[in-house]
């Protein structure tokens, strides 16, 4: 029994992590209909933002003693940072000037975009996992037989906080009023007088924020960095996102901890060696029995 | 015998109804024509016919078979056609290619021949190549075989997309608006063309159609739609004096803009 | 008049010789450069290919050879053309040492690759990032069906069925060609950029049992000491003999993808490519179309996984990751999709070029590349997407057909900035 709930709080944990950086892509495809497939490397690259950052700080070990919660948030941040400029440079380089192209060109600029993070990073780390500094308490509590460590808990309630944040934006600010208008119907916002362009750039920037700020937290949990670790996680919160239904937030939450738990389970049904098919076969199910998601809109083929 | 028989076609998008019990028969080679003020439900009802869209409710026969459901390349084999309101060629072909995507389902060349090309591959090909030339002379477009699609004039593609329709060899073409945009010499040599498909082709004609003086012109029926709904139908004569097409009409001022305004 | 329309049908159908008369038009005064073009850089060829090991480094030489090869390929499209590059790709290796020989084997074997994956991407328009799962299956099927030895899986010892290099390459054939119909089914229903992540899935998921299913692959040890294919008593183990094989392979399936291109199933894929519910309304079953275009190009991959094995004499599921299909859809689209000669170029660019910059050094003064060509090849790889897609959508060397395609969205534009 309590393997099972050790599962369910594996499951929960990585869910949190699938659901935030699903919702990048969401975002990003409600506004643009295009999938970023450089998503995943905007996790990875935050990762490696909050790992350099802890790095120049880690001579001053009277600040991560006394502070450690400051030490954590300026590594989250820095990800955040990281991130959020390298989705703006990629945005402007990438994607913007093949706004009007056929729908192959940006697909495959965002595919350019992916492998050449991803690769310069592996040059960077020469191929190296970089061990990330241990700056979350270590422990955990006990509820009953099962044990929950800190980073879990901290994991969990971060992500909460993070989606209840991107909620709040979306639906109460004026920006993210205009980020909901230009998913909608992009010429009439334009004809409304919201900068269509700046409110693209925003899309991505809150997307990036997410999936770097998720970066950080994940290279905490795992205790390392490296190159390759946006490739699964990139695919499997975009199989999220498609199962709550492209384009939706909630939807995105809910796809993130369902393919979590699923996989978590996964791991006992069927063997660990296995886990990461589970993403692609939900992925396929989904796509072929209900390719609107659990909460997107069902489109009508337009005449 | 009608050719084709609509019988109680409903669509609806989303609580929307577009189309409410709808029924219309067609007679063999005739010409009729559908109008009706903007978002009647006009194009809805060609979407059906061509499978396009599947009708919430109701049947639609052709030539004794039952078609609505069907997908649309089923649709095409069993012999209806069509042209669309906003042009939809394939603008990086030429306009010989064209028309020979439109004679797919009379080639038979596969893999295999495609690769080997016995003679009887080249002959059909050529023989392909040869019709469809034909059908672009038929539509008024010889000499313009090898231009791409979307380097010819407005006028031209409208009658191009009459071509490759037609080399689906339809028993039914459905025309969509086929002189919207055009001046009234273009109008009148289209009118011309749409009695020779009938006449020489013995192809039957549905159109949907926004210059009354095109649909008075041309069409033996007229069959009026309004909000989704059948509110006349008729020869054109019997239309014209229908009060409930008046009223329609002038509900929206459209007859007489539109006829005035081309 | 009478003579004009005889001709009429061939030039309908055959893009090559459209082409060539548009650039015959255009440049009237050197056609007769043309017509002999090829035959002027024959020698060429060959004196830097006999001059190479006196006086040339192995790198200067391949990029002399690219650039010539380059300029025969704008130039040939006729028949004596591709006769003429016919020979000079087989006479290359002769005077060639065994690094550059290697490089023209991965050129041709990729060239394969590319023409497999032009017919999905750039013929029917579907994007496929797994496309070396095909090419996975071809290779593990030559391993599975060989005559084991010491190196083969448990199920190979089992069975023994003993099989030799010819037999399998259309076995192969086959077995990728379902296996892509199987894949295709579930998923080309599916939109373009969904349709793109799920091979992307299918290629990571025949690693992944690749790496698992211990008794059929032997899991992350591999499977080796395959046997070489057999010619009239001996075997071909070198890798100029190997070298032919695969270019014989090369020129089957250019000329099978080209005149399928030419053909009505070619049509049907150009149809659905630029609006595909038009297409279907034309009387094209375009899912299976589509599903045809995914069993061709599967078949292909299949082949060339089948050589690649019998090269290698060995298997392992680290042969077979994401990289694969990059290298491949890299080539496909910066040499220019559509066609073939910009395959050619694609494979040179993306296969060749890396292999003889493999220990350059590019030194800016204040940072240094090392080894340029062997680490930084993916790194450029994703910059040239990305570039190529801006700047030159249509790809270095494109079909008149897909310049064409991708300078109309342009145009668009333009209209939406007026």
């Amino acid at each position: 029994m309590e393997q099972w709930i050790q599962l369910t709080i594996d499951g929960i944990t990585l869910g949190g992590v699938y659901a935030v950086i699903a919702l990048g892509y969401t975002l990003v495809y409600g506004v643009l209909r295009m999938i970023n497939f450089a998503h995943g490397e905007l996790f990875m690259m935050g990762a490696f933002g909050g790992f350099y950052t802890l790095d120049a700080f880690e001579n001053h070990t009277t600040m991560n003693d006394s502070l450690p919660s400051l030490t954590i948030a300026l590594a989250i941040f820095a990800g955040m940072g990281t991130s959020v400029i390298l989705a703006i440079l990629m945005e402007r380089l990438a994607y913007r000037p093949l706004r009007h192209a056929p729908r192959l060109a940006p697909l495959i600029s965002a595919i350019g975009v992916s492998i050449l993070l991803r690769n310069l990073m592996l040059r960077w780390t020469n191929a190296r996992r970089q061990v990330f500094p241990q700056v979350f308490p270590r422990g955990s509590i006990e509820i009953g037989d099962v044990n929950v460590t800190y980073i879990r808990i901290f994991l969990v309630a971060l992500s909460i906080l993070f989606m209840l944040l991107l909620y709040i934006f979306i639906q109460r600010t004026k920006t993210g009023t205009a980020i909901r208008a230009v998913a909608e119907d992009r010429d009439t916002a334009a004809l409304m007088g919201i900068d269509v362009d700046r409110t693209i750039v925003l899309t991505f920037v809150s997307g990036a924020a997410l999936a770097g700020a998720a970066g950080v937290c994940y290279a905490m949990y795992t205790t390392n960095a490296a190159a390759g670790m946006g490739f699964l996680p990139g695919i499997k919160a975009f199989t999220a996102a498609v199962l709550g239904g492209i384009g939706s937030v909630p939807g995105a939450m809910f796809g993130g901890y369902f393919l979590g738990l699923s996989e978590s389970y996964s791991t006992k049904l069927i063997g660990a060696q296995y886990k990461d098919v589970v993403a692609f076969v939900l992925l396929v199910l989904v796509l072929i029995f209900r390719p609107w998601g659990f909460f997107g809109k069902r489109e009508d083929r337009r005449a | 015998m009608a050719i084709l028989s609509v019988r109680h076609v409903s669509r609806s998008f989303e609580g929307l109804v577009a189309l409410n019990d709808v029924s219309i028969d067609v007679e063999p080679e005739t010409i009729v024509g559908v109008i009706g003020p903007n978002g009647a439900g006009k194009t809805t009802l060609f979407n059906i016919l061509t499978g396009f869209y599947r009708p919430t409710s109701g049947e639609v026969w052709f030539l004794d078979k039952r078609v609505d459901g069907l997908p649309m390349h089923k649709i095409a084999a069993a012999g209806i056609s069509r042209t669309f309101q906003n042009i939809r060629l394939f603008s990086n072909m030429t306009a010989i290619e064209n028309v020979l995507v439109g004679q797919h389902l009379h080639l038979g060349t596969n893999i295999a021949t495609a690769v080997l090309r016995p003679p009887a591959t080249t002959r059909a090909e050529r023989r392909a190549v040869e019709q469809s030339a034909e059908h672009l002379r038929f539509a008024g477009l010889a000499g313009r075989e090898n231009e791409l699609a979307r380097n010819l004039a407005y006028g031209e593609q409208r009658r191009l997309e009459i071509a490759r329709a037609l080399a689906v060899r339809p028993r039914l073409l459905l025309l969509d608006e086929p002189t919207a945009g055009m001046n009234a010499g273009e109008s009148m040599a289209m009118m011309k063309l749409i009695r020779e498909l009938r006449d020489d082709l013995q192809v039957t004609v549905i159109l949907i159609e926004h210059q009354m003086r095109v649909v008075m012109g041309v069409c033996e029926r007229i069959s009026v739609l309004d909000y989704g709904e059948k509110i006349a139908e008729g020869t054109p004569s019997e239309v014209q004096r229908d009060q409930r097409v008046i009223e329609a009409y002038l509900g929206t001022g459209q007859l007489k803009r539109q006829d005035a305004g081309s | 008049m009478v003579q004009q329309r005889r001709r009429l049908p061939r030039s309908l159908t055959s893009e090559a010789l459209r082409e060539r008369i548009d650039r015959m038009r255009a440049t009237s005064g050197g056609a007769q450069l043309f017509r002999f073009g090829p035959y002027a850089l024959l020698p060429l060829l060959g004196a830097i290919a006999a001059l190479s090991p006196a006086l040339l480094s192995t790198r200067l030489t391949f990029l002399l050879i690219l650039i010539v090869a380059y300029l025969m390929m704008r130039i040939v499209d006729n028949l004596y053309g591709v006769a003429v590059l016919a020979l000079a790709l087989a006479l290359l290796p002769t005077a060639m040492d065994g690094f550059e020989r290697n490089i023209m084997f991965n050129v041709a074997l990729y060239t394969v690759l590319g023409i497999g994956l032009n017919v999905v991407v750039g013929y029917a328009g579907l994007l496929d990032l797994g496309y070396v799962a095909f090419f996975a299956a071809g290779a593990y099927l030559y391993a599975l069906v060989v005559a084991p030895d010491a190196g083969a899986s448990e199920w190979a010892q089992n069975w023994d069925l003993g099989l030799t290099f010819w037999p399998v390459l259309p076995l192969a054939l086959v077995a990728a060609a379902l296996i892509g119909v199987a894949l295709g089914v579930p998923v080309l229903r599916l939109r373009g950029d969904y349709l793109a992540i799920v091979t992307l899935g299918f290629g990571e998921i025949i690693r992944i049992m690749a790496n698992n299913e211990d008794y059929y692959t032997s899991g992350p040890r591999g499977l080796f000491l395959l046997p070489k294919p057999p010619f009239f008593g001996r075997e071909l183990d070198t890798a100029q003999e190997l070298y032919f094989v695969v270019l014989v392979v090369a020129f089957v399936a250019v000329f099978a993808a080209e005149r399928i291109r030419d053909s009505r199933v070619g049509r049907a894929w150009e149809a659905i490519r630029e609006d595909e519910d038009v297409a279907s309304s034309m009387g094209i079953d375009t899912t299976v179309y589509k599903l045809l275009a995914f069993a061709i190009g599967a078949a292909i991959g299949g082949v060339g996984g089948v050589i690649v094995a019998a090269k290698q004499g060995s298997v392992f599921p680290t042969d077979f990751n994401l990289d694969v299909s990059i290298n491949v859809l890299a080539l496909v689209i910066i040499g220019g999709m559509g066609n073939v000669r910009g395959i050619l170029l694609g494979a040179l660019l993306v296969v060749g070029l890396p292999d003889v910059l493999r220990d350059f050094n590019l030194d800016l003064g204040f940072v240094t590349f090392q080894n340029v060509g062997a680490d930084y090849r993916l790194v450029i790889f994703g910059a040239a997407l990305v570039a190529v897609m801006v700047l030159r959508p249509e790809g270095l060397l494109p079909s008149r057909r897909r310049a064409a395609e991708f300078r109309e969205a342009e145009l668009l534009e333009q209209e939406y900035a007026t």
